[in-house]
């Protein structure tokens, strides 16, 4: 199995990546995400790790297109966005469709969400981070308001954090008195 | 009037304790939020590139070929 580039004149088909607001519900079929890898190549053993795994995102989610950035377009995408330099390798999918309801001036800006996997140096523990966020994607694709289900996926990683802290803590204070 | 006075030893333990914690919170969550979040108002730079790029064609999708 090979992986190639493929035209879109050639196939004569075109994508357009504006949000649209749906007009029909969202099946898991309906084609709602464009995912693009984003690295230069800061870090080595996780971008081996992520190369070799991405084919999963279009073997779960044939619809949607998945695009690898070059280094020299991926350093030119990050010089519009400096704050990422040196988080990448960097996931972003692309949400094309975006609630109907929920259009406050706080989610008007929303395409969709990332994953930055230059934050993490371990190779096991980015190719944890990527099942969990591939099956996000699985998970939530039909869902109307994305940024809602990001925000509880935040809300529940960072309990249990503290639910790790307090323990770390409390085994510390006992240590200590 | 308490003899005693104020536990003042394990009083700074638990503000100690407390204020780690705290930061620590505040450390987990700043990493939860730089690795995984939306893409949105600090990111429109680079939508608005992708979408460029997409469209122009400058950035094709890569196909599974199986070859035999």
């Amino acid at each position: 199995m090979n992986w190639t580039s493929h035209s879109h004149a050639a196939s004569g088909r075109r994508f357009k990546l504006r949000p649209k607001v749906r007009e029909l519900p969202l099946t898991p079929e309906t084609p709602r995400f464009h995912v693009f890898l984003i690295d230069t190549g800061w870090n080595g053993p996780v971008s081996k790790v992520l190369h070799k795994h991405i084919p999963l995102f279009h073997h779960y989610h044939p619809q949607d297109p998945v695009y690898i950035l070059t280094r020299e377009q991926s350093i030119k995408i990050l010089k519009t966005a400096p704050e990422h330099i040196g988080r990448d390798p960097m996931i972003v999918v692309y949400d094309i469709y975006r609630s109907k309801e929920d259009q406050t001036k706080e989610k008007a800006n929303y395409h969709g969400f990332r994953l930055n996997l230059g934050i993490i140096k371990n190779p096991e523990q980015a190719l944890r981070k990527l099942q969990d966020f591939l099956k996000f994607v699985a998970l939530h694709r039909t869902a109307d308001c994305l940024s809602c289900e990001v925000e509880r996926e935040l809300h529940r990683e960072g309990l249990g954090n503290m639910v790790k802290l307090l323990r770390e803590c409390s085994e510390a204070s006992l240590e200590l008195l | 009037m308490n003899e005693e006075g104020i536990p003042i030893f394990p009083l700074l333990i638990a503000s100690l304790v407390l204020c780690y914690f705290g930061l620590e919170v505040n450390r987990h969550r700043n990493k939860l939020r730089a690795i995984f979040n939306v893409f949105d108002r600090e990111e429109s730079a680079i939508a608005a590139v992708l979408e460029q790029w997409v469209e122009s064609g400058e950035l094709e999708p890569l196909v599974v070929s199986h070859s035999t």
